[in-house]
């Protein structure tokens, strides 16, 4: 397991585009955002969960959809699969590998926030914000190996990846606020990116005392994790799709 | 069991295409099987049965007596495979690649052994990806090694390499068979099956056409040969008393080369000699040839073409 970690960071292309972009952002976003202000609070104690959550959609989804589609058409998930290891224990190492990158990246997005832009972060959040941060994780890596399916080779995943999930992206309210009654916000609400982003909003809100989400969110995330997960289990292929 | 691998009846089908049609083949255990045959002649398709990438569309398949479908995981802790296409992973060094693929078997050699087997000590800490293609081959074959397999499967090993590069492989490849290991190797060269293997079976257009030693496929130890050499001056063909043999006479550099097809080379040969030493004359360039692997092999598979 620790090979594969050591592999992602010796790869300095991959490295950037999907852990450090999301860092970036944040920094352009929130020099831009300075002194904004949304529904009573800064704009940054909204914006900043939202990138926390690029982040981990970049450390997870992302990542596992270009890296697995390259390693399959290059025929290295053949060569594992020649193997006496299980194919399930490869999976499992690549999804930890990634939740524990996603982790990171929160961690620096969230301290970055508190130490540079006052983001608020209320002591009773930790707990729920780990939840919801694995949970999401986990669903975005579940989607990650489902969409593989539909990659054909490994110069279209960057297009098939990004295509999918950047509008959501804009219409989840990931950049700037939407409000929650326009017809947008509304179709968003049906995908996973929009409830990952309130759940982690509010549990970050000062004003929310309890430290308690919607379940509601939560339970979306899950919904799109387990039919990640059945389509994945009887549509991935291990081996290239070329014809050699 | 004493069969390291054993088919029958097996073919594969792609849909309309009849990709293996009815193969039986069997390799006994510490032996080397060359599967030689052309592209598309089915090599791989067998082969990726026999390491359960593929499914049989009939017949019967044992690996070790295991069921490469069924059995995989056991199976696949006593064999190494060495796939046609080298795809190693570019960023971790040559140690750790293979100490992560130790990790996977239940009785692995040690990660410096084989590094020292495939004769890379000197680039053990290099990262994959500085290594050139030949040297991630040998990488390759030492993944392969690493979990110390019963049998070994190697799809078209040394292609691509430069002539002592391949001597080098085949090196490797032979001290191997001396510890007792099976080797099934698939070939569209000659001389790799002629060195490397104990026995040929040749495949074309999905069905094996000949088995059998490399000195002796096709009969060729005791099929026709070929006496050739130049006439001298002032003598005749007719002189020769070749009356019952197929010759050919052709104008070489001036002379006149002369080819005698025949099934008894020796008493030919007798009659050649004794004629010369009666007359004085020399038979300049005389040479007895059988036919190479390689006639035997093209003509096996030109006769396919039905």
């Amino acid at each position: 397991m620790w090979y594969q970690q050591r592999a992602y960071w010796r790869n300095p292309v991959g490295a950037f585009f999907t852990f450090f972009m999301p860092v970036m952002f944040l920094v352009i976003f929130a020099s831009l955002y300075s002194g904004a202000r949304y529904d009573g609070l800064k704009l940054d104690q909204y914006f900043i969960p939202g990138i926390m959550t690029f982040g981990v959609i970049s450390a997870c989804y992302t990542n596992i959809a270009v890296g697995l589609t390259t390693q399959r058409e290059q025929g290295i998930l053949k060569r594992f699969r020649g193997t006496p290891l299980p194919p399930w224990a490869y999976m499992v190492v690549t999804v930890l590998n990634c939740v524990l990158r996603a982790l990171l990246l929160v961690a620096l997005t969230l301290g970055a926030g508190v130490l540079f832009y006052g983001l608020i972060f209320p002591a009773h959040a930790f707990a729920v914000l780990v939840l919801i941060v694995v949970l999401g994780a986990a669903t975005f890596c579940a989607l990650g190996v489902a969409i593989t399916v539909i990659i054909p080779n490994a110069d279209a995943a960057p297009a098939v990846v990004n295509g999918v999930y950047l509008p959501l992206m804009f219409i989840s309210g990931t950049f700037f606020p939407l409000s929650s009654s326009s017809v947008l916000a509304k179709i968003a609400l049906w995908f996973p990116i929009r409830p990952f982003i309130l759940a982690s909003f509010n549990a970050l809100d000062p004003r929310n005392h309890s430290g308690s989400v919607d379940g509601a969110w939560l339970e979306s995330l899950a919904i799109w994790a387990v039919v990640a997960l059945v389509f994945a289990i009887r549509r991935f292929t291990w081996l290239p799709r070329r014809r050699s | 069991m004493d069969l390291a691998v054993s088919v029958h009846g097996l073919r594969k089908d792609f849909g309309a295409v009849k990709a293996v049609r009815g193969v039986d083949l069997e390799v006994q255990r510490g032996e080397v099987l060359a599967l030689l045959g052309p592209n598309g002649a089915g090599k791989t398709t067998i082969v990726e049965i026999l390491e359960g990438y593929q499914t049989a569309t009939s017949g019967e398949v044992a690996v070790l007596g295991f069921d490469p479908r069924h059995d995989r995981r056991r199976m696949l802790e006593r064999v190494g495979i060495v796939l046609q296409e080298t795809a190693v992973e570019q960023f971790l060094t040559v140690r750790e690649v293979l100490k992560r693929r130790a990790a996977y078997y239940p009785h692995p050699r040690e990660a410096d052994a084989v590094i020292d087997l495939v004769g890379l000590r000197e680039k053990a800490s290099a990262r994959v990806r500085t290594l050139s293609g030949g040297l991630q081959r040998r990488l390759d074959l030492g993944l392969a090694l690493v979990g110390d397999p019963e049998l070994l499967f190697l799809d078209e090993p040394t292609t691509g390499f430069d002539p002592n590069a391949r001597r080098e492989a085949w090196e490797i490849v032979r001290s191997l068979t001396g510890e007792g290991r099976t080797v099934l190797l698939t070939t569209h060269y000659m001389d790799e099956a002629q060195v490397l293997a104990d026995r040929v079976a040749v495949i074309a257009k999905g069905v094996i056409v000949a088995t059998g030693t490399p000195d002796s496929i096709g009969g060729r130890d005791t099929g026709t040969a070929t006496v050739r050499f130049v006439l001298p001056e002032q003598a005749e063909v007719s002189e020769l008393g070749l009356s019952d043999a197929e010759v050919t006479v052709s104008p070489v550099d001036g002379r006149r080369l002369v080819e005698v097809a025949t099934d008894a080379p020796t008493p030919l040969l007798h009659r050649l000699t004794s004629w010369a030493v009666a007359c004085g004359k020399e038979l300049e360039g005389l040479e007895v040839t059988r036919p190479s692997l390689e006639d035997v092999y093209l003509s096996l598979t030109a006769e396919d073409a039905r």
